[in-house]
C-alpha cells in the first residue's frame, strides 16, 4: 500500500524518482494513451447525453481509477513511486517550488507559452506532444495569466461542508451537491478554476500532456477522501435508474468492471499524508 | 448507463454540425474566460448566432439556432450536439451546456455565453496554431 504525499514533502530523490518514471512512461508509449483516453472521455461527456469522467457523479469515482491505473503505471517502472498532490490552497504562486526545475518546470517564456525549464520542457528532448488538438508539440503553461487566483482555503472548506454527494440533473448544472461544486461548474469553482490557472495545455481535453494534471487530480482525489471522511452517513449519489449517468452499482467506461462502489474506499491501495 | 452508447455519441462527434444554438442571456458565466476579447455584447436571449468575421486574422465563423432547438436536439439523443464554428476553415469542437452556455476544446474548463465568445477564446488560446483532429481509437 502506498502513501501519497503532498509534493511540497517530497525529498530529491523522490521528486527524482517520480519524474523519471514519468520520462520512462512516455518514452515508451503508454503516457499518451492516458492522454488520449482523457481526451475521448472529456469530448464525448455531455450534459444531456452519457457522461462518464466529467460533468457527472461519476466525476469522482472515475478519476479515483484513472489515478490508480497511472500509479500502477508508474510504479511497474519504479515500485518506489507514489503520486503526489498539490494543494493549490498552499502552493499558489508561480514561484511555488513544484514549479522549480527539479520537479514539473515552470511557467511558459511569454512569446508562445513554451514551457522552458525542467525535465519536462521541450528543449530537453523528452517531452513531445503527440496527441494534441493543435499543431503546437511542445509543452505550454501560463500561470495565473490575466490576473487569475487559485481557489482558496476557505472556498475549500465551504465545498467540503456540503453534505449531499450530488443532485439532479446530475450533470454541469446541479446547483447544490459537493461533485458539481468541487467540479466547478458551480460555486466558487475548485478543479475546472485550477485547470485554467495553470492555463496552456492544462485548459484543453488533452490536459494529462502536462504532468502537473495528475498532482492536481492527485489533490481532488484527496478532497473526496476528506470530504468522506467528514460526512461518514452521506453515500455516492445517485443510487439506482438514473438516466446516461453511472449509478452507485454501474460499471464505469472504459473499464466495464469497475463501479463507483468500488472505489469508494480507496485504503487498500493508498492513503494520504 | 441507459440511452446513448459512447460508440454513438463519438460517431455523432464526427459527424460533426449539428447546429445548435444561443440564447445565452442571462446565464451566470461562472468561469472568468481567459479570452481577451471583450464579452459579447450582441448576446441576445432566443435568436440564432450567425457571424463571419476575422479576429486578430483569424477567419471564425459560427452558425446556431435558438437555444430552445437546441434544448430539444439534446433531450432528443443529440447528446454532445455541436453547434458549427470553424476556425480558418477547421471545426472547432463545441459543446452546448445544459444551461446554454458553451465549451470548447480549446478551453474545456470554461464556459461562454456565445458563439463568437468561445471562437475567439479559441482564437487567443491557439495564438497562431492551427487546429487539428485527435485520432480516436
Amino acid at each position: 500500500m502506498g502513501v501519497r504525499k503532498n509534493q511540497r514533502d517530497l525529498t530529491a530523490t523522490e521528486k527524482r524518482n517520480f519524474v523519471n518514471a514519468v520520462l520512462e512512461l512516455k518514452r515508451s508509449g503508454r503516457y499518451d494513451e492516458f492522454v488520449r483516453t482523457h481526451n475521448s472521455f472529456i469530448l464525448g461527456d455531455s450534459d444531456n447525453g452519457n457522461r462518464v469522467g466529467h460533468r457527472s457523479p461519476s466525476f469522482l469515482p472515475w478519476h479515483r481509477q484513472f489515478l490508480l491505473d497511472f500509479e500502477r503505471a508508474l510504479q511497474s517502472i519504479n515500485p518506489a513511486v507514489d503520486l503526489p498532490y498539490w494543494n493549490w490552497t498552499v502552493d499558489r504562486s508561480a514561484t511555488s517550488s513544484i514549479w522549480a526545475a527539479d520537479f514539473m518546470g515552470g511557467d511558459g517564456r511569454s512569446s508562445d507559452g513554451r514551457v522552458t525549464t525542467g525535465a519536462f520542457a521541450f528543449g530537453a528532448g523528452n517531452w513531445a506532444l503527440n496527441v494534441r488538438t493543435d499543431n503546437r508539440n511542445y509543452l505550454r503553461r501560463a500561470l495565473g495569466a490575466g490576473g487569475r487566483t487559485l481557489p482558496t482555503a476557505a472556498e475549500t472548506s465551504a465545498v467540503l461542508a456540503i453534505s449531499t454527494y450530488d443532485s439532479a440533473p446530475w450533470n454541469s448544472t446541479s446547483a447544490t451537491g459537493f461533485r458539481n461544486q468541487v467540479e466547478g461548474w458551480r460555486g466558487p469553482n475548485l478543479h475546472n478554476r485550477v485547470h485554467v490557472w495553470v492555463g496552456g495545455d492544462m485548459l484543453a481535453g488533452t490536459s494529462p500532456n502536462d504532468p502537473v494534471f495528475w498532482l492536481h487530480h492527485c489533490h481532488i482525489d484527496k478532497l473526496w477522501s476528506d470530504w468522506q471522511r467528514a460526512h461518514p452517513a452521506s453515500g455516492y449519489l445517485p443510487t439506482s435508474g438514473t438516466p446516461n449517468v453511472v449509478d452507485l452499482n454501474d460499471t464505469m467506461t472504459p473499464w466495464n468492471t469497475v463501479r463507483p462502489s468500488d472505489v469508494l474506499d480507496h485504503k487498500a491501495w493508498y492513503t494520504y499524508a | 448507463m441507459t440511452t446513448m452508447k459512447r460508440r454513438e455519441l463519438l460517431k455523432l462527434t464526427a459527424a460533426g454540425a449539428v447546429a445548435v444554438g444561443t440564447g445565452a442571456l442571462g446565464v451566470q458565466v461562472l468561469t472568468v474566460s481567459g479570452s481577451q476579447a471583450a464579452p459579447d455584447s450582441n448576446a441576445t436571449a432566443g435568436k440564432s448566432e450567425s457571424f463571419d468575421e476575422t479576429y486578430r486574422g483569424r477567419r471564425i465563423q459560427g452558425a446556431g439556432i435558438p437555444a430552445a432547438r437546441a434544448r430539444s436536439l439534446a433531450v432528443d439523443g443529440a447528446g454532445a450536439a455541436m453547434p458549427n464554428v470553424v476556425i480558418d476553415g477547421t471545426a472547432l469542437h463545441v459543446m452546448v451546456n445544459a444551461d446554454g452556455t458553451y465549451t470548447s476544446v480549446a478551453n474545456h474548463y470554461q464556459t461562454f455565453r456565445t458563439l463568437r465568445e468561445v471562437a475567439r477564446a479559441a482564437v487567443d488560446e491557439l495564438d497562431g496554431a492551427q487546429l487539428v483532429h485527435v485520432q480516436h481509437r
